[in-house]
């Protein structure tokens, strides 16, 4: 039985924060049920996006189905926030540590994220208005403190899309456009620092 | 797993400042993939007036055919989304099967449809210099029209006089 | 289904050496000793299920342009 911890979830423009799961480790079935539960949802986004003649996410593509493979590995592992029945969000960590490249800590093991996503119904800029809000920060959160666990310090990092890259920011050292990514995109890097003031508000 | 901590005041602070943001992240090619031939086509750029081609030509050839998206996606069994992506974003690589598909319901050449789509390489400079002019030609109007049509047909007429040799398909 | 939640306990018998070169990692790492052994394990099984699809496992000098093929039967 994978390990579930209740968790809360921010309901739009209120106040009130529901209950919610998160599920420390995802299953290959659970990958496809999700898939298989977010596309259509996605597909007609991107129809509405299309007829608006509006720029699609740079996401759009990705199918978690695919990805359920990689859990056949220890060097994968998958968590989910879970909310009514229904994925909020996926978080795909390689277990093998990299190593950190933020100076303070360059060279630590640091834990990596692979992919992470937000339910299409969870996002404003397809569907107008998100059923729920923070669930990246509840994920990232997951993240920081699976890091703690593994004997990483809490230290995590990140490629991140274009997209996504202002809200990383917030919490994390953007450490530039990585030359090694496929896609040449920023790489991102949380610190032990940045760790207090993402989970406690303290700042530096 | 140890338990989150986040206060609910800090996570309530938290979630509004994500509203509006795409939470997604990419990572490295993950190693359990296939290593895909990552030196011979590193340094090449991504050309593209020539993809555009590709898109444009996916599109206004399905249009000249009378094929909604669609229909086109049912027959060529590829995906809806994939097919909206390819006539919509010319940076988008499809898979070369879904090129195939493509190719063989809109009766346009594989080999070169392979290239213009980024699939492959060739060294067929007059091939590459068409692509950029129908790119060029099709962009100025919304509609195909007259000046659209004769643009694709022309460009249809180069692709299949030209011979594509010693393609390396990616 | 993932069974992450259960633990079990094992007894490792190591050489001196063997256990030399993991305390080694381990203060390099800035790892406990089990956090390094997991980590080789998973590297272990990653590298074990890539090699036996065919691929090969080269160590790359790109300053000396020389390669490598880590010759391993596992």
């Amino acid at each position: 039985m994978s390990s579930r911890q209740k968790c809360r979830l921010k309901v739009p423009e209120r106040d009130d924060l529901v209950e919610a799961e998160l599920v420390d480790e995802l299953s290959k079935d659970d990958l496809v049920r999700a898939h298989l539960d977010w596309a259509p949802v996605r597909l007609e986004a991107l129809k509405r996006l299309h007829a608006a003649k509006r720029p699609w996410p740079e996401h759009w593509h990705w199918d978690w189905s695919k990805k359920a493979e990689m859990l056949d590995l220890l060097a994968y592992r998958c968590m989910g926030i879970e909310q009514g029945g229904r994925m909020q969000g996926l978080m795909m960590l390689s277990t093998i540590a990299v190593k950190g490249r933020l100076a303070v800590q360059a060279g630590k093991a640091t834990l990596y994220i692979e992919f992470l996503e937000s339910a299409p119904w969870n996002l404003r800029e397809l569907v107008g208005i998100p059923q729920f809000l923070g669930v990246g920060v509840r994920l990232l959160e997951a993240a920081v403190v699976f890091s703690e666990e593994e004997g990483f310090g809490g230290r995590i990092g990140l490629h991140s899309l274009p997209q996504s890259e202002g809200f990383y920011r917030k919490y994390m050292t953007d450490l530039g456009l990585d030359p090694n990514h496929s896609q040449r995109l920023r790489y991102f890097e949380m610190g032990a620092e940045q760790v207090r003031y993402f989970l406690e508000g303290r700042k530096p | 797993m140890r338990p989150l901590r986040m206060s609910d005041e800090l996570f309530r602070k938290r979630a509004e400042e994500e509203d509006g943001c795409m939470i997604s992240a990419i990572g490295l090619k993950p190693l359990f993939a296939k290593r895909e031939q990552l030196t011979q086509h590193r340094d090449e750029p991504a050309s593209e007036p020539v993809r555009l081609a590709f898109s444009t030509l996916i599109s206004y050839r399905r249009r000249a055919l009378r094929l909604s998206i669609e229909a086109l996606a049912q027959k060529a069994k590829v995906e809806l989304d994939e097919l909206l992506q390819i006539e919509e974003d010319p940076n988008y690589v499809p898979e070369p099967r879904t090129v195939h598909q493509l190719a063989n319901q809109l009766k346009l050449p594989i080999p070169q449809l392979l290239v213009l789509s980024g699939n492959a390489t060739t060294a067929n400079a007059e091939l590459t210099e068409a692509a950029v002019r129908f790119a060029a030609r099709s962009r100025a109007v919304e509609r195909l029209n007259r000046e659209q049509s004769d643009a694709l047909n022309e460009f249809v007429k180069v692709l299949i006089k030209q011979k594509v040799e010693n393609i390396e398909e990616r | 289904m993932p069974n992450g939640l259960t633990k079990r306990t094992m007894t490792l018998n190591l050489s001196e050496t063997e256990m030399r070169a993991l305390e080694s990692l381990s203060v390099q790492k800035d790892l406990s000793k089990t956090a390094v052994i997991r980590q080789a394990l998973r590297l272990y099984q990653l590298v074990d299920s890539r090699l036996s699809k065919g691929e090969k496992l080269f160590f790359e000098d790109e300053a000396k342009r020389e390669k490598a093929e880590l010759m391993v039967m596992i």
